[in-house]
């Protein structure tokens, strides 16, 4: 990746597999394979797939949350990928996660301000009356009131632990944050809400996305760059406007065309894509998308097509295209 | 059923967070509610009341007598109704000691027993099924290992070999309660703790940097009290039985103090003829604590499912 | 695809007219649906938009006499091609039949114990009456017509065993064993995959259209209802707030409410600009304001809008709108 800064947080050839119980037999999940992605300080990066494409096992393995079968990452050029559970607790204030559930990401029997607290009780020497503070600031700076702290998970809707989760992720200053379907639960008009505020802290407080998700409209609306990945393999990264005004993968231009516009004067004939998504414990071999693939030809099932670069910054695994 | 739309749903107060969401109804004002609704609930609650008055009160109520004066004048004197006299309301034993005030007695040695018997296998379990749930690995295993060779082995030999060693007394009672029942905590808590380790809640926490400890103490184990509060209810009944059987075996409390199983094991003899009264005064006891506390069991249980249900429902919005 | 649709040459099949859903709670009663009237007609694909809590789902279930207790249909009628739905009798002769529902979740209406094969077997003689040879050529002919490949093997196969786009087409062909008229959607295409959505959507789309089934869909995607219904309505709190043909929905919303949710959504074909949303959290229903349900977070808010609950009135041809802002034309209130 041609990036002129060091990248804050980077993977280098990571691969995942872990093994799980089917029936009475135990499969491996070929979860991510081969994943290299870099993201710049100050940059969102869109990840984008459907189930199984291994999205969000991509955005653990950048927060060290997942072991690795192969590969490394980096943080601000360093490898942080055999760290010791003591240096990984440091690198833990840099980078934070936002989740898809914002109701099991709060812990039921805890009060707001204790669930908030927590990484300040975990990482500094902050207690009492600063305490509270910083908890009724980190508040107000995703818009809810400081009182909001004295009550428990069940009195807020969605929108607003979502929120509540977001200002735990921000308390430390990450630099880095893995945002894991952060708005997929919320009703559209809750969404753009949380959207905006993903977008406003980025600018105020300075932060990296990796912004994982299955809505390339809301991925479309804040990524500076978007990778789109399929049963664990990159398929296609470049630019905002390479990715959505010159879709060059096969699967990238069935996906786009596969989402429903609303506005109904952008109605047209297409071609859905066939098939089924296969299994990831029974990938197939050469390029993953072969079996649904209208253009694949004899060497996509025979050989996995490495990523190339088209033009700076776009890179595109295809035999064909 | 998913298709089903929530119709209550909770996300109150408009503007931006800023709204008051409503107050939310304390667990307390909402257990009361659910009680009164309950005849199973209040028959449980008056009864365990009704025995833990007894228990802790008793001696210093007016008109009970010393349950270890004997009077042999007074020897298998009958219950009221039965042609006995008001100076002994259950009639007396076989060494004219009155029933009523040993029963009372007995009451104090079965709460006690069981209680504190039921509180340190409450802890250890939990503890034990805390480690094994979250830690999983070698940890667990051992630990589960130890649950299943301890549900494997009768708590009445262990009792014998422990009385074998020490010679009776009460609080070998406890310690053999305690050990043969902490195996049903580990399990329970163990069971629920592999569900609430994968919640997100618990992997952001992780993701802090929060200890092993603090995340089983202040995340796993909040969201264990309610069922285990339920499971420590359940447990007291089987140790309040436990606890006469081992009298009625002269394992535990020793005369001239008194316990329902020791009065049963005493008054057997007379069940026949001149002093059924004895034993089956002390039987109904135990009959009847046991129901109330499952009773009490039983409803809270029903509170517990309910409140997660309205819990659920109230909590996410669904469709 | 036709945008139009749904106008004076239709036969009107379903005709719902203020129906209510009460849901008893601590708090008193509230309102699933409140004084909901719609209206579909033959060969019309009905949209009916609104996010959580808005009552759409329970909407469905009610049209059907489905309503959960401790739910209950407190008033209001369901009549369809004239009959009275709401009648036990009925609705156990349309339901299922002319009438066919499909959810979120097959595995809701899917047997787990039975193949998808003795399932199709059993509706077939039990529903339509058929008999020996008739029934495998008639679930192979179904299973075809949803678009599953080798038909035959997956008449042997569990519900568990497939995929979720799978499983939804066993559930449209289940739905499409009697010939329906009318087939309320609930939510079909959600939690599956972008790819699989636009597969189960193109199967609708062309099956209503083939056969002349009329679709009441239920969705909260508003590219959903976009690309695949003639009308729409839009529901907030229970109540219809905006009705129109497809068309004029997307290009001149008039509800405030509507046009929040056009400017919430981002596109996929569009470089964005700022996202608009709509201030404000859904409202709870035990604390629905006396007024309008949506006034706490209506930027055109007035004190009109506090008091009573503005009526949908028609405002041009085939449009009505509940709003106090939009005057309709004199005298015309609700169909």
């Amino acid at each position: 990746m041609n990036e002129p800064v060091v990248p804050l947080v980077e993977s280098r050839d990571v691969s995942v597999h872990f093994s799980r119980w089917v029936g009475s037999r135990r499969r491996t999940v070929y979860a991510l394979d081969d994943f290299s992605i870099a993201v710049a300080p100050g940059e969102t990066v869109g990840l984008v797939g459907e189930s199984g494409c291994g999205k969000s096992t991509a955005g653990r393995a950048l927060l060290g949350a997942v072991k690795l079968t192969k590969g490394q990452v980096l943080f601000e050029g360093k490898d942080v990928t055999n760290l010791s559970r003591r240096n990984w607790r440091a690198m833990r204030k840099q980078v934070q996660m936002i989740f898809q559930d914002p109701y099991s990401a709060l812990n039921p029997k805890i009060k707001i301000r204790d669930s908030i607290a927590e990484p300040f009780l975990v990482h500094t020497r902050k207690r009492g009356a600063e305490l509270d503070a910083a908890v009724g600031e980190l508040l107000e700076m995703v818009g809810m009131t400081a009182s909001a702290a004295d009550k428990y998970p069940h009195a807020f809707s969605g929108g607003q632990r979502q929120r509540i989760v977001i200002a735990r992720a921000l308390a430390l200053h990450p630099g880095f944050v893995v945002a894991d379907e952060a708005t997929a639960a919320l009703d559209v008009s809750i969404q753009a809400q949380i959207v905006n505020l993903l977008v406003e802290l980025k600018e105020s407080v300075g932060l990296s996305y990796l912004f994982i998700s299955h809505n390339l409209a809301v991925v479309r609306h804040v990524s500076d760059r978007v990778a789109i990945m399929y049963l664990g393999h990159l398929m296609e990264i470049g630019s905002h406007h390479d990715i959505y005004e010159n879709p060059t993968h096969p699967y990238s231009q069935a996906l786009l065309s596969a989402v429903p516009v609303p506005d109904p004067t952008t109605r047209g004939d297409h071609e859905p894509l066939k098939g089924d998504l296969p299994s990831p414990m029974d990938p197939p071999k050469g390029c993953r998308f072969n079996t649904r693939c209208p253009l694949a030809v004899e060497q996509c099932f025979e050989e996995r097509p490495p990523l190339r670069e088209r033009s700076s910054g776009h890179l595109v695994a295809c035999w064909v295209n | 059923m998913t298709a089903v739309e929530n119709p209550m749903d909770p996300a109150a107060g408009a503007g931006t967070g800023d709204a008051a969401p409503p107050e939310s109804v304390t667990v307390m004002a909402e257990l009361r509610s659910h009680l009164w609704k309950s005849k199973a609930g209040i028959s449980g609650i008056v009864i365990c009341s009704l025995f833990v008055l007894a228990a802790v009160a008793g001696p210093w109520l007016p008109l009970i007598k010393d349950p270890t004066k004997q009077s042999l004048p007074d020897r298998l004197t009958p219950p009221v109704g039965w042609g006995g006299t008001w100076a002994h309301p259950l009639g007396t034993d076989q060494l004219g000691r009155d029933i009523l005030a040993r029963l009372i007695d007995g009451a104090r040695i079965s709460l006690l027993v069981s209680v504190t018997a039921v509180i340190i296998a409450a802890v250890l379990g939990t503890v034990l099924g805390l480690i094994a749930g979250y830690m999983g690995g070698k940890i667990d295993t051992l630990i589960v290992s130890a649950a299943d060779v301890q549900m494997a082995f009768p708590g009445v030999l262990a009792g014998l070999i422990l009385v074998a060693a020490f010679g009776p007394s009460v609080w070998l009672v406890i310690i053999v309660i305690a050990i043969s029942s902490w195996m049903v905590f580990t399990r329970v808590g163990r069971g629920l703790v592999f569900t609430l380790k994968t919640s997100l809640y618990v992997e952001a926490s992780e993701l802090a940097g929060a200890s092993s400890r603090r995340i089983m103490w202040r995340h796993l184990l909040p969201n264990l009290v309610s069922s285990l509060i339920t499971l420590c209810v359940l447990e007291l009944a089987a140790a309040i039985l436990s606890e006469s059987a081992f009298a009625f075996l002269g394992f535990g409390v020793q005369p001239p103090r008194s316990s329902w199983g020791l009065m049963i094991q005493q008054g057997r003899n007379y069940v026949t003829g001149d002093g059924w009264w004895i034993v089956t005064f002390a039987g109904m006891a135990i009959a009847i604590v046991v129901l109330g506390v499952n009773l009490l069991s039983l409803w809270l249980q029903s509170f517990n499912d309910v409140a997660e249900r309205e819990q659920i429902v109230l909590e996410r919005p669904g469709g | 695809m036709s945008a139009t649709g749904g106008d004076g040459r239709t036969e009107r099949l379903l005709e719902v007219k203020d129906l209510t859903v009460g849901f008893p709670t601590r708090d008193g009663t509230v309102l699933g649906v409140d004084g909901l009237t719609l209206n579909v007609g033959s060969h019309e694909r009905l949209g009916v938009v609104g996010e959580s809590g808005s009552g759409k789902s329970v909407m469905g279930l009610a049209i059907l006499g489905m309503v959960l207790p401790p739910g209950r249909i407190m008033g209001g009628s369901v009549r369809w091609k004239g009959e009275n739905v709401l009648d036990e009798a009925v609705a156990n002769r349309v339901r299922g039949r002319e009438i066919a529902m499909i959810f979120q979740d097959p595995m809701v209406s899917l047997n787990p114990l039975k193949t998808v094969g003795a399932q199709l077997r059993e509706l077939l003689q039990r529903r339509v009456g058929l008999q020996g040879s008739a029934i495998k050529q008639r679930s192979l002919e179904l299973l075809d017509m949803v678009g599953i490949a080798n038909p035959g093997d997956r008449l042997k196969s569990y519900a568990f065993e497939l995929s979720g786009g799978m499983r939804q087409r066993v559930m449209i062909a289940t739905a499409l064993a009697c010939d329906p008229t009318l087939l309320i959607a609930d939510e079909p295409t959600t939690g599956l995959d972008v790819t699989i959505q636009d597969q189960i959507l193109t199967l609708l789309h062309n099956l209503s259209t083939e056969l002349g089934v009329s679709v009441l869909m239920i969705t909260h995607d508003l590219g959903v209802v976009a690309q695949f219904c003639d009308r729409v309505q839009v529901m907030y709190a229970g109540r219809i707030v905006e009705r129109a043909p497809i068309a004029q929905m997307f290009a001149d919303p008039q509800h405030p409410y509507s046009l929040g949710l056009l400017q919430s959504v981002p596109r996929v074909d569009q470089a964005a600009a700022e996202l608009a949303g709509i201030p404000g959290e859904p409202l709870d229903r035990a604390q629905f304001p006396p007024g309008c349900a949506f006034e706490p977070r209506c930027g055109e808010a007035h004190d009109t809008c506090r008091g009573a609950p503005p009526p949908l009135v028609k405002i041009a041809e085939r449009r009505w709108v509940a709003c106090y802002n939009r005057p309709g034309e004199a005298g015309e209130t609700s169909t």
